[in-house]
Order: structure tokens, then sequence, then C-alpha cells
């Protein structure tokens, strides 16, 4: 016996509110089942309940087995209605089967519309991607109900003979429908809130599995090859790596598709040449833009220049310093290794001019390089922006 | 140059880093108290008085930052340095805000860390390049009336050491490259530092919690 009121997934024969009543309160499913036939037979109640139930009653999360197929239950029940429906028929106490339709169009018209209008006050709907999608069947079925209600309005108009049994009829169903709605409105408003607190409750703990996966896979594997790390060097490589990448995953939200802006791509350059080099890169940048060709361009001249202190300077730490101006966007890369002659540089190497000063320079950029023999080197690298922020 | 002997309170809940920490501070460095929450650190720096109080910003009951205020009613002489690992900008500030003298990463060499100790007992402000990294960033647009133009613009000369410290020199290369002396260039930074603290522009916090890259 469950405490909510729920259509029943589990024990279905069209919508499951027979199966979901029996499940609430304990009585057999076939029983109830033949109550709302009886109902059928009285001037169609029982069909106008089913449906308004069907459209308010929400369905079972569970997605466990059906018990029972019920085919054999459906045609037993489905032989006792007609069979039912003829010997009322014949005996002239049922209504004409034009007035019941319309009737049924209407109220079931009537319940989807007014289903629609009352669901998004029940508040858990806040996130925008469901709204928008929301918001589309919103309209579907708004329109659905409006239809039926036009159906039951023209089916009704067709059959002008029926004129003096119709009102009887609708009201009827009407008294029947709004008794039913008033009595478990109250428990199905309740199963709707359980049943959005829950899937609340379900997104939280898929969080915590997504967060507890993510540490699994990253830090607590970086901590075991820590342990297992034979030299100094090694072990603090794989920590700071590991330290940027829980970082930008705990503050840099809007760019975890990859380095689709300046300070993505920057964070991503300092981690690969610190794994590759066995160094330091203390990356300083607190504003980001989006990619451009000219940031791109900086960006890789930047790596050129950070790889090339990390191989040739000596020193264990390199510092980067991003600036973004409103004109233009400076990178300082520093370190404070042996430095070098410009002028002895050797003509084969051709790193810095190719990789860094042309590429600079297609986009109006200027690269230059203030260096002292024993006493470091830093490169300034800018590009004017085309457009500021 | 013999340094003064300095006491230095520990306030931090990592228990490896702490002692490696006191393993590497030169002896003119003492450690005379550690805590490792904020309920703790109150009470005990209030009661040794140390020169320096080392504070992580990010302690298991508090923010680092709601320590400054409560000793510093009583203990108006104890300065603090804010460490951390890597925590979002907005706490960094707010800390700095609270009344700290500085803000170093955990990463710093024993030995900078030990003359940044000096420096912040010296009263004197202590930047990393992340906070002159971040001050340039926040002073950096000319609001178009600011209501205090004293604390809301950095002067040219003040501009200038924090763009240096941001690229990763350290004060004696600054003072060398601008031919100032090292008193100058800490009387700058601690200017800079008064207006950190002091300045509403922007709403700083505020501001700093959306800078989300640090």
């Amino acid at each position: 016996m469950s405490r909510r009121l729920l259509r029943s997934r589990r024990d279905q024969l069209a919508f499951g509110v027979c199966g979901g009543l029996a499940e609430r309160t304990g009585i057999d499913a076939g029983i109830v089942r033949l109550a709302f036939i009886a109902m059928f037979w009285l001037g169609g109640v029982g069909l106008l309940v089913y449906a308004f139930l069907a459209v308010l009653m929400p369905e079972s999360g569970e997605s466990t087995e059906r018990v029972r197929a019920g085919w054999a239950e459906a045609v037993a029940l489905g032989a006792i209605a007609l069979a039912g429906l003829f010997a009322m028929a014949a005996t002239g106490l049922l209504l004409a089967p034009g007035v019941l339709a319309a009737s049924a169009l209407l109220l079931g018209g009537g319940a989807v519309v007014v289903r629609q209008l009352l669901t998004p006050s029940d508040g858990k709907r806040s996130s925008a991607d469901w709204r928008s999608t929301l918001g589309e069947t919103d309209g579907v079925r708004i329109t659905i109900g409006g239809l039926l209600v036009a159906g039951g309005v023209a089916l009704f108009i067709l059959g002008a003979g029926d004129l003096r049994a119709f009102p009887g009829a609708l009201a009827a169903g009407t008294v029947v429908a709004t008794g039913f709605a008033l009595l478990v409105g109250p428990r199905v408003a309740r199963a709707r809130a359980e049943a959005a607190h829950e899937r609340t409750e379900r997104a939280r703990t898929d969080e915590r599995m997504r967060v507890a996966a993510r540490l699994h896979d990253s830090v607590l594997q970086t901590l075991a090859l820590v342990q297992r790390a034979d030299d100094a060097a090694t072990a603090r490589a794989q920590a700071r790596r590991q330290e940027r990448e829980l970082r930008s995953w705990l503050y840099d939200e809007e760019s975890q598709d990859g380095p689709d802006t300046l300070a993505s791509a920057m964070s991503a350059i300092a981690t690969d040449v610190e794994t590759g080099y066995g160094i330091v890169v203390e990356l300083v940048q607190h504003r980001d833009t989006p990619f451009d060709p000219a940031l791109s361009a900086l960006a890789d001249a930047a790596r050129e220049t950070i790889v090339n202190a990390a191989k040739h300077s000596g020193a264990e730490t390199v510092s980067v310093f991003v600036q973004l101006a409103e004109r233009e966007a400076v990178i300082f890369v520093r370190d404070e290794g042996r430095g070098f002659d410009p002028a002895i540089v050797p003509t084969d190497r051709h790193g810095l001019r190719d990789s860094v000063v042309r590429r600079l320079a297609e986009h109006d950029g200027t690269a230059r390089v203030t260096t002292t023999e024993g006493q470091g080197t830093e490169v300034e690298l800018h590009v004017p922006r085309m457009s500021s922020t | 140059m013999s340094r003064p002997l300095r006491q230095v309170v520990l306030v931090d809940d990592h228990a490896i880093f702490v002692a490696g920490l006191r393993a590497g501070l030169p002896p003119d460095i003492e450690v005379v108290g550690e805590a490792a929450t904020a309920e703790d650190a109150i009470p005990l720096i209030r009661s040794l008085d140390p020169d320096v109080v080392l504070l992580d910003i990010h302690l298991p009951d508090a923010g680092g930052f709601s320590v400054i205020p409560a000793v510093h009613a009583e203990r108006p002489a104890v300065r603090f340095l804010a460490l951390s690992v890597s925590d979002s900008a907005e706490d960094v500030i707010a800390t700095i805000r609270a009344g700290a003298r500085g803000y170093v990463t955990k990463s710093i060499a024993p030995a900078d860390l030990a003359a940044a100790i000096h420096r912040i007992a010296d009263g004197d402000a202590v930047f990393s390049p992340w906070l002159a990294g971040f001050v340039l960033d926040a002073f950096s647009d000319r609001p178009e009336a600011s209501s205090d133009p004293e604390l809301d613009l950095l002067t040219g000369r003040e501009h200038e050491v924090m763009l240096l410290i941001a690229r990763g020199y350290l004060y004696k290369d600054i003072a060398a490259r601008l031919h100032i002396s090292v008193r100058t260039v800490e009387t700058h930074v601690s200017n800079v530092l008064r207006k950190l603290q002091l300045s509403n522009r922007n709403e700083l916090t505020h501001w700093a919690a959306r800078r989300r890259i640090i």
C-alpha cells in the first residue's frame, strides 16, 4: 500500500488510475475497476471521472516491472462494460451516445486546460532549460484541451435533437467530477509536491555522485601517484597540475568546454609546461575574454616563450602575468635564470623570431626581450585588441 | 645584518603544512603557538600577543577574516599575514579588507616567507603577484564619478610598483629598476594596501566574487 496517490505503472490497463487507487487504498484493483464500470453505466460518469483522474494524477516514478499484463482482465472488463451498456440501452436508461461523447469531450478538455493552467505554480520548475521545453508542451496540451472542448460543443450542436437531455447529463457529470476533484485534489497536490521533492533529492544525489566521481578520478589518483613518486620534482609537478585542474573546476565554470577564452588557454599552457618540463609556472591573470585570432596568436607566442624559459633559463620558476587592458593585451613572461646575450644567440635558433615575433606581427603585435647574462630574462608580448570588453 | 627575533602564531588546520612550515622557517622566526580553528585562535592570540599571525584564509569553523577584528580590538599591534593555496578572490579580498597586512600563497619559498614576516612585523605590507594583479585589475578603469579619488585611483608610481610585483619582481629588483630605495617601494605598497582596505570602488569584495579566475 503506497502512501501517495499516483497513477500506477505496475498495475495498468489504460492509464493506471484504478491500479493507483488500489495501491493507495489497499482495495483490489479488480473491484476498483468494476466500480468504475458501474459508474460508467450511470450516465457515463465513470468515464468522465476516469478521464479527469488520468489527467490530474501524476504518474508513479518507479519503473518496476508490471505485475499484470492484463489482457484477459481488459477483455473481461470491456465485455462487462459493453454488456451493461447494451442492457441499459435496451431498457432506455442510458443517455444517448452523442450526449455522452459530447460531455466527455467537454470535461476532458476542460480538465486538460485546468491542469496546464495550474501546474506552473508548483514552483519546482526553476531551471531555464526545463521551462523552455515545458513551455512548448504546455502550448500543445492547451491546444489539445481546447480542441476537445470545441469538439464537444460541435457534437452537441450536431446532435441538436438531444437538447433537453444534454444539460442534465452535463450537470450530473460536472457535479460528480467536481466532487471527486475536491475529494482527491489535496491528495493529488501533495503527491505532486512529494514527487517534485523526490526529483530535487535525486538531482542532489546525482550531483554528489558526480563530485565524488570527479574527486576520485583526479585528486585521489594524483595523491596515489604523489605517494609513489620517487623524486620531489615529479611529485611537485603532479601536485601543481592537480591543483590547477581542481581550481579551474571549482572556480572557473565558464571555461570548462576547452580553451575558448584567453584565461583557460593560458591555464592549459601553464599546466602543460609544468608537466612537460618539471618547473613551476606562477600564472597571474584576473580578467578573461573570449578568444579572437589576435589573442590566440598571443597565447601561442606565450607558450613558446614559457617553453623557452623552461628549457634554457635553468630557473625553477617562471612568472607569467596576463594583463588585459582596454586597448591591448600584454603577457609578461619572466624568469630569474641565467639570461643570455641576444647578440650571440645561434642563428639556427628560430624559436623566438619565427614563433613569437612573426606570429605577433601578423596581428600588429610586438615582442620585447629584456635580458642580462646571469640576471634572468623577461619577455613582454603585446597585441592590440580588436574590440574592447 | 641580524634581524630581530619575531614571535609568530600559525592558524591553519592542515597539520602537514604547519609541520613543514615550522621546519622551514629560519631561527629568527619563533613559532610560539598554533591553532587549527578560528574559535581556538582568538583567545590564543590574545594571550600570546605575537608579532605576526600567519592566517589560513579557510578554516574549518569560519573564514580566516573573522579572526582579525576579534583580536584587533584588544591587541592592535598584532599583524596578520594571509596564507592560502587555492581560494576564491572574494575570500582573499575579504581577509585583506578585514585588516590583514598582506597575502601570500602557500607555495612561497620559506626564505621569502621569512622576509615577508619581518616586513609585516615592521608595519609594511606584503603583496604576492596575484594580489598585485588583482589591484591593477580592480583599479584599472577610471570610474566616471569617483567618490574619493584619493582612495579610488592609483598614482603613477604605485601603478608601476604593482605592475612589477605582478610580473614576479622582488622589492629589491623593483627598487633597482625604478631607481628608488626599497624603503620607498615598501611605502608605495603600504599606500596601495590602505586604498585596497578603505576604497569602496566597485564594492571590491562583491566585485572580487564575480572574478572567477585566480
